[in-house]
């Protein structure tokens, strides 16, 4: 079986700061990832480079069994989906819902051509399948965090992403997004061979599905492996240097913090 | 798009006939996210509206600029904002009537297929052109060197 993603001793540097560093990885086809790490260790970085939006300084990537060549990054993204809002917030703004959405068919941010009345319809149908078709004429920048989601999502599924990259696509969500967002999760992994790989601040609401575990910090790969070596106690505990205990339960971990009430209680005590 | 052109190429060629639908101001193209190669980083930018733009012909801005001033067509009664509202008004039926023209094949996506020889400044003035009006601007204007 060809190796989907690889990266060897990947660096990404900016100015004299490392985004990621010596990172080495590999991912198969149909493999599910769960990526996890405190703010500002890499995660959108390592995203964004994968799915072509992003320059590495060294070392040497292969998507789709082939080496990574610039010239090629078009053909990429139509088969990477890449949903982030850290990411696109910086570059959408008041560009329409519709567009945006059309954007994904082909891996660029604007529209290349005039849209075919086939693929208007189709991008309208997923807007309806994301219960966002409403506001299809709305700026980007008016939706709530939780439309924004969808609206990337929406995006990611124009083209036909073998690779789906989410990247904290449950942050900001209301409870009914939340499980609107796990039911398709869930269909995604049980009708396709896809890949899929998801940032997440919520261990305790990781699916079932989900069966490989990568953590992150400083721009380095801390740990990675089957998901239950990776979020284990004596690992947790050295990566987030506070002692925690990990429980396993139905679709997650729960944290246990085992330190940190005592050290806030003494803000009333003194 | 040929395939002799490149996006880059289509996009500068698209920008000297196209404004933005929003706002009907030029647009600019502008690297936007970063890639080595210039057709996966670069789009059309509208630079007063602040945002990626395809952009529409601007004779369909200004016939459309018209009929929404004139007509009051109004489909965002939910937008507080009377400037944005304005622009999503002609926005929409820009778009509107540049599909129809695609689909009625008389616009490609190198433009108008056929060239228009209708002054500029009859598009923001007239929605049915009479005869004589057309007859009296030509006697005026039959020597002017530009329309």
């Amino acid at each position: 079986m060809t190796t989907q993603i690889e990266l060897q001793h990947v660096n990404c540097k900016v100015g004299e700061k490392y985004l990621l560093r010596d990172i080495t990885w590999q991912v198969q086809p149909g493999e599910k990832w769960i990526v996890f790490g405190e703010n500002g260790s890499g995660k959108t970085t390592l995203l964004s480079l994968l799915a072509g939006y992003k320059r590495y300084s060294d070392g040497t990537i292969q998507l789709f069994g082939e080496p990574y060549q610039s010239e090629e990054v078009l053909r990429y993204r139509r088969r990477i989906g890449l949903v982030s809002t850290s990411f696109f917030n910086r570059i959408l703004c008041r560009e329409s819902v519709l567009s945006i959405v059309l954007s994904g068919q082909n891996g660029i941010l604007g529209i290349s051509e005039y849209i075919s009345n086939q693929e208007l319809l189709y991008a309208k149908k997923i807007l309806e399948v994301f219960h966002i078709e409403k506001k299809k004429d709305m700026p980007f920048y008016l939706l709530s965090k939780g439309e924004q989601q969808s609206v990337l999502l929406a995006r990611a599924f124009m083209g036909t992403p073998e690779i789906l990259l989410l990247d904290e696509a449950d942050s900001g969500l209301d409870y009914l997004a939340r499980i609107r967002l796990t039911d398709f999760l869930a269909a995604f992994a049980a009708e396709t061979k896809a890949t899929l790989i998801a940032v997440t601040h919520y261990p305790n609401e990781i699916p079932d599905f989900f069966e490989h575990g990568l953590l992150m910090k400083n721009g380095k790969i801390y740990q990675k492996g089957l998901l239950e070596d990776v979020f284990r106690t004596e690992v947790f505990s050295d990566f987030l240097n506070t002692p925690v205990e990990i429980q396993k339960q139905k679709n997650g971990y729960q944290f246990i913090s085992k330190g940190e009430v005592n050290r806030y209680a003494e803000l009333w005590r003194t | 798009m040929t395939e002799q052109m490149n996006r880059i190429e289509y996009l500068r060629q698209r920008k000297q006939h196209c404004c933005c639908k929003y706002c009907g101001g030029l647009l600019e193209i502008r690297r936007v996210a970063f890639s080595e190669q210039d057709d996966a980083r670069v789009e059309l930018y509208c630079p007063r509206c602040g945002k990626i733009e395809f952009g529409v012909e601007k004779e369909i801005y200004a016939v459309t600029e018209y009929f929404v001033e004139e007509m009051g067509f109004q489909c965002y009664t939910d937008i507080e904002n009377p400037i944005l509202q304005k622009q999503m008004n002609i926005a929409k039926v820009a778009e509107i009537i540049s599909w129809g023209f695609v689909n009625l094949g008389y616009c490609d996506e190198n433009g108008f297929r056929y060239p228009l020889t209708i002054p500029d400044a009859l598009l923001h003035e007239e929605l049915n052109l009479k005869r004589d009006k057309w007859q009296a601007y030509k006697e005026v204007h039959d020597n002017d060197d530009t329309d």
